[in-house]
């Protein structure tokens, strides 16, 4: 019995928001640390990157995308410069999610929870059931990302309200004017592009049907995730001085861990907040590794992305045991964060202003 | 979904679910875990080193001495429990840890721990030092509460009392009850201690707990300056603190005593008050010399001493400047107290820097010239708030 | 139309042919003169034929009308004639008599099935309240005179296939015309048609055909034996398959959703529907997480226990020689055990079961220390959960899930908690049924169906229109097309 059900709006939004929230928040403690309680500013660049990021990736999906995922650059600059971007862009996401999310997620599991386990097995676990969700194709991404939010927006919604307890507006320091340095530091510009979610929305954009409009979604999808990653980021500052907020490993986690829910038998806040950005953390592997899997399979020419998805969980995990220094391994990140820019912001722009694609219309 | 499909998918999904069978060395099953009730720093004999103590929770069936060897029936539920105590000296927190063995065959944990108790000798030394691997260490709660003790922290937790067997346990349920006694420091917990210890502009404070004979007493409010122990406030001067502390205003009693000069009081001999609300503006002034002014806005309701009336009276009045001005003292008296320990638990330098924080800068110095202005302002009440329904 | 009257034909060269076809030592045959040295034969299957109707409805009229030709072809017009030797013999296994006469090239066919029948039962797997107490039985006829008597609308559809090459099965598929979305019938239609088998005994077999043998232990077709609910489901817009011999009615497509929902909406207003639902939602989640939550919290990650739970705990557990993973696996397996004993054994014995199991092992087990007092109150959580499923074969589906959660649970914490969830979502993710997907409308989303059908259900507004899950070709109940009945 086949019938294929296309994404739906609602799915996408999902999807976007929550691959943008992602991890985002304990995605860089150092971040935090060099902005101290200016990280508004660092949030506010980000959103801005972002907003771009993501207008130009509807601009391109609703110019270019009207085919198979990740066709659109091949349809825009010809075959062989489309060839180059669509393979970095599938490297990025690949570099993204399945290894960057989901290092920063073992991190936390490794501080957080499970100490002594080795990362290995929550990490082979994690690809696992991401490849199970990829490997069965987008609309099982979709919907599983749509049937787990149920759960998650429960919990985020915990998340931003209970550390409120033991909040004070009076925390908050009137406005000055932040320490420029930060800026000149890679780590920052790595954490600015932090929200990714709008690299899917060309290649999810393929499954659309584009009777209907991508824009609200998309948009919608990352003002949620600004909203949260906002609250989340400044939450800290309304129960902790700058000083303090220094001193802690992640702050967003740690602020749950201040206030007891009386009312339940959970010592803890804490741990609903590890539950559900874990739960995040699956569903981005899941889509990101799809999403790689999908653009890979359309540039080697392969009939189907199925069995290029356990190759690429198998490779993350490779990539993630790698004994690597940790000078090493930032810097490839602010080197593939710069990647990121090219491919998400710089060449778009390029190919919007330089091309005159058909404009798909309903 | 064809058959063939979902198999390779269940094969994806199974290999690593097996492989994540073996070794997970996180899984220790929580009776095979010596569960820490409350944490001791005490300064070891030696500078430069710390002793910490634990209370540990174990089966009324497990071998041990330590301190308390009482069966701690009451809180121990169905099967019975008691706490033992062991200790352990190194130079760093982790080392003594460590060193801690419970002597039952079972990995400490602290993850349950309620109470953070500090020596007062070590508290005078300097206790940051100390705290850092508290906060970092991933299952130790930020919300336990912290207490100075009179004498040595493992006395507190080695003893016993009546009600639930052991002063740590009682202790721990006199700060989750929010007793009366106990607002001045209940929503002072780990975590904020550790913000306004490590905070440059406000200095932290905790309450002061003795072990007596068979119960435990919340004797003062312990001042830090900077991470040291300055010195103790009680009766009054604790009393007017709480004035600036959120909630804790509650259980303030202020007395005021008759003068020479007064009239006929009323029943008593004297006026107590409960206030209702609190109000507090600290203002400052940024050029010199610089000023701190307090004025503090209060509702009263007076408990004892003047007869329950509808509404002020000249008597009242009259007793109602005497109550102000006994608070007035008293806050000033804090102040003054305060200012010589050169210490800042109201995070009167945060004032400072928030108009300009190169005011706060040296604060610490710059602390006893400053002038300090305290106004009260009370509002009476005797009772009863109309006639009632018969108007 | 009598012309056989003048066939040379002889009724005894059938019985070769008969006798040669069917077991002749079940096959009977009743010899009878008639008029001017004709002979006429009925041939029955006695253990199907009703003796009674045999002789009041067939022989004696025939007798009674034996000297006069017109008399008899009077009686035998009220048969059905019959072709050929494959077309006898399939109505004599139906329980059919064949008359057949001296000099006529056919037979005529008398149905006379006697139907093994039981009267109209309770429900018994689906246990009402409030509501109509009769079931569907054995008997296809039955089973479609209750659906129709339920369902006196001349819209519906009863298609009649056969299924099974030897077997013939009769199997009824139902559908409401204007109403059923096409797409779906015909995908049901043609895969029942396809089925290349030689018998089908049962509904359930038959949706296992039907949806192919997949892995997965959730149930794609909903079974039921409640014609109220079949009812329901056809004027919603879904299809329903009925097979002869099977007391269940076949209902595709499904969701889990549906599949959770009590059989009629007997509590009055919107907010009483929505407390019983949560409670049903709430119990599936306890089912599938209850003892991986358990062996989470003791295992792994306690520090989520308040201090006096934690240290209660760890003294109700001092002495239990186990970990905490292989009490909680050990007891999760001797109660399903107990279940599954329970369910098989006679009535009262059944309950009796479920008491020893529950309560005096747990309890044998808890004083010998071999368990926890808390591990029972778990497994009592657990049990009412998967109690509370409305659908068997759904909560049996549940009952499996638990395992592997439980075991990641145990090894990796809350982490293995959230990992084995993540699992069983995108597991029912990937299902779907007749096309419909598993989790909807909860995803994919529809809003309509998720307030109106799914929380509160059904709602005012869902008096006026169909729920959009099973995309039925007419949405609204109400409006013209009802109107065109009116006045």
């Amino acid at each position: 019995m086949t019938f294929t059900y296309r994404i739906s709006q609602w799915q996408l939004f999902v999807v976007v928001a929550l691959t943008s929230i992602s991890l985002t928040p304990f995605g860089s403690p150092a971040v935090h640390h060099d902005f101290g309680r200016h990280i508004w500013v660092a949030n506010l660049v980000q959103w801005l990157v972002t907003g771009a990021g993501g207008l130009l990736a509807l601009a391109l999906a609703r110019r270019f995308a009207a085919g198979p995922a990740g066709r659109f650059s091949v349809r825009a600059v010809g075959p062989v410069l489309g060839w180059v971007y669509g393979f970095l862009l599938a490297t990025y996401v690949f570099l993204w999610g399945p290894v960057g999310t989901l290092d920063t997620m073992l991190q936390l599991l490794e501080v957080m929870e499970l100490p002594e386990t080795s990362p290995a097995y929550p990490a082979a676990l994690t690809l696992g059931i991401s490849s199970f969700a990829a490997y069965l194709g987008p609309e099982v991404v979709a919907r599983f990302a749509e049937a787990f939010s149920w759960f998650l927006l429960i919990g985020l919604v915990m998340i931003l309200v209970i550390p409120l307890a033991e909040a004070s507006l009076g925390a908050l320091l009137p406005v000055d004017l932040p320490d420029p340095a930060p800026f000149y530091n890679g780590t920052t510009w790595a954490y600015v592009l932090g929200i990714r979610g709008f690299f899917l929305v060309p290649l999810y954009a393929a499954y659309l049907d584009y009777r209907r409009r991508v824009h609200r979604p998309v948009l919608a999808g990352l003002l949620a995730a600004l909203v949260v990653v906002g609250v989340i980021t400044t939450t800290p500052h309304l129960l902790f001085s700058d000083a303090a907020l220094k001193t802690l490993q992640y702050p967003g986690l740690e602020t749950m861990a201040t206030s007891p829910i009386t009312i339940l038998p959970v010592e803890s806040a804490l741990f609903v907040t590890v539950l559900i950005w874990h739960g995040i953390g699956f569903v981005v592997v899941a889509a990101t590794l799809y999403v790689a899997a999908a653009l890979f399979a359309d540039l080697f020419r392969l009939p189907h992305h199925r069995w290029l998805v356990p190759v690429l969980a198998g490779l993350a995990f490779v990539i993630l045991r790698l004994p690597l220094q940790t000078q090493v391994r930032e810097t490839l990140m602010v080197g593939w964060s710069l990647l990121g820019y090219v491919v998400g912001l710089v060449f778009p722009a390029a190919i919007l202003l330089l091309r005159r694609g058909k404009r798909v219309n309903p | 979904m064809k058959a063939g499909r979902s198999r390779v998918a269940l094969a994806l999904l199974l290999v690593p679910g097996l492989l994540a069978l073996t070794g997970c060395r996180d899984r220790v099953d929580l009776n095979d875990r010596a569960i820490v009730m409350a944490v001791g720093l005490d300064a070891a004999d030696e500078p430069g080193r710390v002793e910490v103590s634990m209370a540990i929770a174990a089966p009324a069936g497990a071998t041990g001495g330590g301190g308390a060897g009482n069966a701690g029936g009451g809180a121990g539920g169905a099967g019975g429990w008691r706490l033992i105590v062991r200790s352990s000296a190194g130079r760093t927190v982790e080392e003594a840890t460590l060193g801690i063995n419970p002597g039952i065959g079972r990995r400490v944990y602290t993850g349950s721990s309620a109470l953070l108790a500090i020596g007062e000798d070590l508290a005078r030394q300097g206790i940051r030092p100390w705290l850092d691997y508290f906060i970092r260490a991933s299952d130790f709660p930020m919300k336990v509460w912290v207490v100075v003790t009179r004498g040595r922290a493992r006395d507190l937790m080695a003893a016993t009392s009546d009600e639930s067997g052991f002063q740590v346990l009682d202790l721990q349920d006199a700060f989750e009850q929010v007793e009366p006694r106990q607002a001045l420091t209940h929503n002072l917990r780990f975590w904020r201690f550790y913000d306004y210890l490590v905070a440059p502009h406000r200095d932290p404070w905790c309450a002061y707990v003795a072990a007596l004979e068979r119960n435990h007493l919340i004797e003062a409010v312990a001042v830090f300056s900077g991470d040291r122990l300055a010195g103790l406030l009680r009766d009054e001067e604790a009393a007017a603190f709480g004035l600036f502390l959120p909630g804790a205003f509650m259980s303030n009693v202020f007395v005021a005593r008759p003068g020479p000069d007064a009239g006929e009081p009323g029943p008593g001999d004297s006026v107590a008050i409960r206030l209702k609300s609190v109000r507090k503006a600290v203002r400052v002034t940024s050029v010199a010399p610089r000023r701190l002014a307090i004025n503090l806005r209060a509702e009263a309701i007076v408990t004892e001493g003047l007869p329950v009336t509808e509404s002020p009276r000249a008597e009242a009045e009259i007793w109602q400047a005497k109550v102000t001005r006994a608070m007035e003292e008293s806050v000033r008296r804090l102040v003054d107290r305060l200012r010589d320990w050169r210490a800042d638990p109201l995070g009167f330098a945060e004032t400072f820097r928030r108009i300009d924080p190169r005011l706060a800068e040296g604060w610490h110095d710059g602390w006893p010239d400053l002038e300090v202005d305290v106004t009260v302002e009370l509002l009476f009440r005797t009772g009863l708030r109309g006639r009632g329904i018969g108007w | 139309m009598f012309g056989w009257w003048k066939s040379k034909r002889k009724w005894s060269d059938w019985i070769r042919a008969l006798d040669a076809a069917l077991s002749p030592s079940e096959l009977k045959w009743l010899r009878l003169r008639l008029d001017g040295g004709r002979e006429a034969a009925v041939a029955y299957l006695d253990s199907v034929v009703d003796r009674r109707r045999l002789r009041e409805d067939v022989v004696r009229p025939l007798v009674d009308a034996a000297p006069d030709p017109k008399a008899i072809r009077r009686v035998l017009s009220m048969g059905e004639p019959a072709e050929s030797l494959s077309e006898i013999k399939r109505k004599v296994l139906d329980g059919w008599a064949a008359v057949f006469v001296d000099g006529a090239p056919l037979a005529c066919t008398f149905d006379l099935f006697h139907p093994a029948a039981r009267d109209v039962p309770e429900p018994s797997t689906e246990q009402t309240l409030l509501g109509p107490k009769y079931a569907f039985v054995e008997q296809l006829r039955v089973n479609l005179n209750l659906v129709r008597s339920r369902l006196p609308v001349e819209e519906l559809r009863i298609e009649q296939l056969e299924i099974g090459r030897r077997s013939r099965t009769k199997v009824a598929v139902l559908s409401v015309k204007d109403v059923t979305n096409r797409e779906i019938l015909h995908e049901v239609r043609e895969g029942l048609k396809s089925l290349d088998i030689d018998w089908v005994d049962d509904a359930s077999v038959l949706s296992e055909l039907l949806f192919g043998r997949t892995l997965t232990p959730f149930p794609l077709g909903q079974l039921t034996e409640r014609p109220v609910r079949v009812a329901r489901a056809l004027m919603n817009g879904r299809v329903a398959v009925l097979v002869d011999g099977s007391p269940f009615a076949l209902i595709v497509p499904t969701t889990l959703v549906e599949l959770q929902k009590d059989s009629e909406g007997f509590l009055q207003g919107p907010l009483n529907r929505l407390f019983a639902r949560f409670l049903r939602a709430a119990g599936t989640l306890l089912a599938v997480l209850g003892p991986a939550t358990y062996a989470a919290l003791l295992a792994v990650n306690p520090q989520i226990l308040p201090t006096p739970l934690a240290v209660t705990v760890a003294v109700t557990r001092e002495g239990v020689p186990y970990p905490v993973l292989g009490e909680i696996l050990v007891l999760l397996l001797l109660q399903d055990l107990v279940q599954q004993a329970a369910m098989q054994a006679p009535g009262p014995l059944g309950q009796t079961l479920t008491i020893v199991g529950s309560l005096i092992i747990g309890q044998a087990a808890v004083t010998a220390r071999l368990a926890s007092s808390l591990v029972i109150i778990v497994l009592a959580g657990t049990a009412i959960g998967s109690l509370i499923i409305v659908n068997f074969p759904l909560s049996f589906a549940i009952r499996i899930w638990k395992y592997p959660i439980t075991v990641l649970a145990g090894f990796l914490g809350a982490f293995g908690l959230v990992a084995g969830f993540a699992s069983l979502l995108v597991h029912l993710a990937s299902l779907q049924s007749a096309g419909v997907p598993y989790l909807k409308p909860f995803a994919p989303l529809n809003w309509y169906d998720l307030v109106h059908y799914s929380v509160v259900a059904p709602s005012r507004q869902a008096i006026e229109r169909r729920p959009q899950t099973w995309r039925a070709a007419d949405t609204r109940r109400t409006g013209s097309r009802a109107r065109q009945d009116g006045p």
